[in-house]
């Protein structure tokens, strides 16, 4: 299109306005007035009555249709309004809905860190794992996260592992702080949005124990069927960074967290006493024919001596029957706690063998020198007095001798011959040394 | 006569002129107001199907965190049966399942080929497997968190187990662990019966243990556990036999003890533990013990209901009042 053609049909449509706006009134005024050129009075009335009429019904035209669009644009106002309520709510909804996924999927990767869990059983490394579970899921890498576990002995907090967004960050409180110390007493949840506005901790205290700012904060205590096992914390410098819903899902970690710590605890028990027997914290059997085993092939290959020495108490049956079972668990503690000091100065191994039976490694001793030991133990051990309900006791023990040397093959061929020289003691008299 | 009609044409004209400027105005408002009504209603209809997934999802939530809610009650028990059965009861609560079972020590796995299995390893030696099948695909998920807490459950059950079977004390109270308390009672029955002694059965319990428990948490709840074991310790013999029975109940057996001289030891605990005080952060805790007595040979053969008698005699010394010593045959 032309400049030229668009200006014709601007004029055009210039034109086309000026006539229904000017020509059209123009002609409704004037041929009425036209048409009734006659001036009689019948032609007035009609005029009259024509405008009369025309003029009212502009009128209620008018009238009616400004308020048809007023009332329209009333409507529409109020429809933008619930419009832009409705925009709101939605979008209010729609972080709702996000922030449930989010939880959903929090809950959900849960799973697959007890999975981890569940594959080791070391204290160390479920810690390690729960710390990171809290530190990342819930506080995304932020601020700082502390497991403090109980110390057994003395029954105080101890730090175990912690986490912190900032590396420079020293954790001074290795026994806890006011607040660990509340969970503590209180076995209950604990958050806190500022710790400046919560009335019940006294925060002079605190300033003498921390250096490391913080501001808010979530704590919760592990415990396994009514054990209190430990705390795990999480805190920011920023207030009001934990919600609800996070203090919920660290006790939802918790809950799992202290089962799988309570496992790891048990496990620390179960091998210790594969180590060490519980009544008299000698080695076990199973744990002394491993060293007995390492022994023999260090002998061999450095051509050393080792003498292995098995002891019998004699007439411990007897014994029992004469002054009860618990009084047969006293003697078996004492004489450990005899042998074990005895033998402080040299180079021994001692094992709790069977039910009164103790068996002795002595390094570097040769069949003289592990004859003479073997006397000095049965001396002592019939020299010491046990007290038992006023009454004073001895026992005594056979010992049997065997060094290993180039004709014994392995451990179990020593052990043999502990075993036989031991029996040829009982046979002999009881309370005496036999050497293989 | 003509311009009359003339008139009444062009009053005609007027109207239908004036009506359809107007009828444009008024389509083009109303063309708004639809679109805005429209755009309203999607809104609305988008908000009701937001809320409802909201919903859903709130549901699938709440869901989620029951189910994770299984390791405490799981945690309740330490019998692998038992475990096994709470765990079961959620899994059929829960989803639906076909089988469900767990095999002990190294099962045959080879009639289990469609199945789901779960092994369960402690220190890489293989426990046990959980094995299951008819489970639906949208329950695969459930199934496992479920399964997961249930494994995690039977450790603690199999560990400590395995803690008392190998420990003969407890290393909260230094005191005989119960397996070993009651082979080591047992043993002392016999002989008692052997040699025709009498032995009597203490059963002492902590008045109002639950209440401070709960009052000062559970770590003054061990003090006080500790504070008791020592001090029924340090007023028995050393042959005597101190067991822990049960989370608060401490059980004595004092070979060679006469009903008479049962009494005289309760009493003299009863006293020792009256006049101690234990330190529970800023107060100092008052805790007071009820005994029961029951006596071998007089009042049971058998070590089970001798020492369900001096239960029953301990039960008498809370009612009336306790911080007491009852004996059952009086």
């Amino acid at each position: 299109m032309t400049i030229k053609t668009k200006l014709n049909f601007f004029k055009r449509a210039a034109f086309q306005k000026a006539a229904s706006i000017v020509l059209f009134p123009a002609a409704y005024l004037l041929l009425p007035v036209f048409l009734t050129l006659g001036f009689k009075p019948h032609h007035f009335k009609l005029l009259f009555f024509f405008y009369l009429i025309n003029g009212l019904m502009v009128l209620y035209v008018q009238l009616k249709n400004t308020k048809r669009i007023r009332d329209l644009k009333l409507s529409r106002e109020t429809l933008e309004e619930r419009i832009n309520l409705q925009n709101y709510q939605n979008s209010r909804e729609l972080q709702n809905k996000t922030a449930l996924k989010e939880k959903i999927r929090r809950y959900l990767s849960l799973k697959q860190v007890i999975e981890e869990i569940n594959v080791s059983l070391t204290l160390e490394s479920i810690a390690e794992h729960l710390n990171l579970i809290a530190f990342s899921l819930i506080a995304q890498g932020h601020g700082t996260c502390t497991l403090y576990l109980i110390d057994r002995l003395t029954q105080n907090l101890s730090l175990f592992k912690a986490k912190r967004e900032d590396k420079r960050i020293i954790i001074k409180a290795k026994e806890g702080d006011i607040f660990d110390h509340w969970v503590l007493r209180h076995s209950s949840p604990l958050l806190i949005e500022d710790i400046n506005k919560d009335f019940r901790f006294d925060l002079g205290k605190l300033q003498d124990e921390h250096l490391r700012p913080f501001s808010s904060l979530i704590s919760s205590p592990l415990i396994s069927a009514g054990k209190f096992l430990g705390i795990l914390r999480l805190d920011h410098p920023q207030i009001n960074f934990y919600s609800q819903d996070d203090l919920r899902f660290l006790l939802t970690i918790c809950d799992l967290g202290a089962v799988a710590l309570e496992n790891g605890l048990l496990y620390q028990d179960t091998e210790e006493l594969a180590i060490h027997d519980g009544l008299t914290s000698l080695f076990t059997k199973g744990h002394f024919i491993e060293l007995l085993k390492l022994e023999c092939k260090r002998s061999i290959r450095h051509d050393r001596y080792f003498s292995l020495l098995m002891m019998d108490i004699d007439y411990f049956k007897n014994y029992n029957d004469k002054f009860g079972h618990a009084a047969g668990d006293i003697v078996l503690k004492n004489l450990s706690r005899n042998i074990v000091s005895c033998l402080r100065n040299k180079d021994a191994l001692v094992c709790r063998f069977g039910g009164e039976e103790f068996c002795i490694i002595l390094r570097g001793a040769d069949k003289n020198e592990a004859h003479e030991t073997a006397e000095l133990l049965r001396k002592t051990i019939e020299e010491t007095k046990i007290v038992l309900r006023r009454q004073e006791t001895t026992v005594t023990v056979s010992i049997g001798c065997a060094t290993f040397s180039k004709d014994v093959s392995d451990e179990v061929e020593l052990i043999m011959k502990a075993d036989r020289a031991m029996y040829q003691a009982k046979r002999s008299g009881r309370n005496r040394v036999v050497v293989d | 006569m003509l311009s009359t009609i003339i008139l009444i044409v062009l009053t005609l004209l007027l109207y239908s002129w004036l009506a359809k400027s107007w009828r444009k105005r008024l389509s083009l408002e109303k063309d708004g107001y639809e679109k805005s009504r429209s755009e309203h209603s999607k809104l609305v209809a988008d908000y009701s199907s937001l809320q409802g997934e909201n919903a859903r999802l709130k549901l699938e939530l709440e869901e989620t965190l029951t189910l994770y809610d299984v390791t405490k009650e799981i945690a309740k028990f330490l019998d692998a049966d038992r475990v096994f059965g709470s765990f079961n009861e959620k899994i059929n609560k829960y989803l639906e399942v076909e089988v469900c079972k767990f095999l002990k020590g190294d099962a045959d796995l080879s009639k289990y080929e469609n199945y789901l299995v779960l092994p369960l390893t402690i220190a890489r030696k293989s426990i046990g497997y959980l094995v299951a099948s008819g489970i639906q695909k949208r329950d695969r998920e459930k199934f496992n968190i479920l399964a997961q807490q249930f494994i995690l459950g039977m450790k603690r059950v199999i560990l400590y187990q395995r803690v008392q079977e190998m420990a003969t004390m407890d290393s909260l109270t230094g005191i005989f662990t119960r397996r070993y308390w009651f082979e080591r009672c047992n043993e002392e029955l016999e002989r008692s019966k052997k040699f025709n002694y009498e032995l009597s059965c203490l059963m002492v319990d902590i008045d109002y243990f639950k209440d401070c428990n709960d009052k000062f948490g559970h770590l003054v709840g061990d003090a006080v556990l500790r504070t008791v074991s020592n001090t029924v310790r340090e007023n028995i013999r050393q042959i005597d036999l101190l067991g822990k029975y049960g989370g608060e109940e401490f059980c004595v057996i004092l070979t060679e003890t006469n009903s008479t001289g049962a009494v005289f030891v309760a009493e003299r605990i009863r006293k020792a533990m009256e006049e101690k005080s234990i330190r529970a952060y800023d107060e100092d805790l008052k805790i007071t013990i009820s005994i029961g007595i029951s006596t071998f040979p007089q009042d049971a053969e058998d070590l089970n209901i001798l020492i369900d008698k001096a239960d029953q005699a301990l039960y008498r010394a809370k009612e009336s009042g306790r911080n007491m010593v009852c004996v059952y045959n009086v």
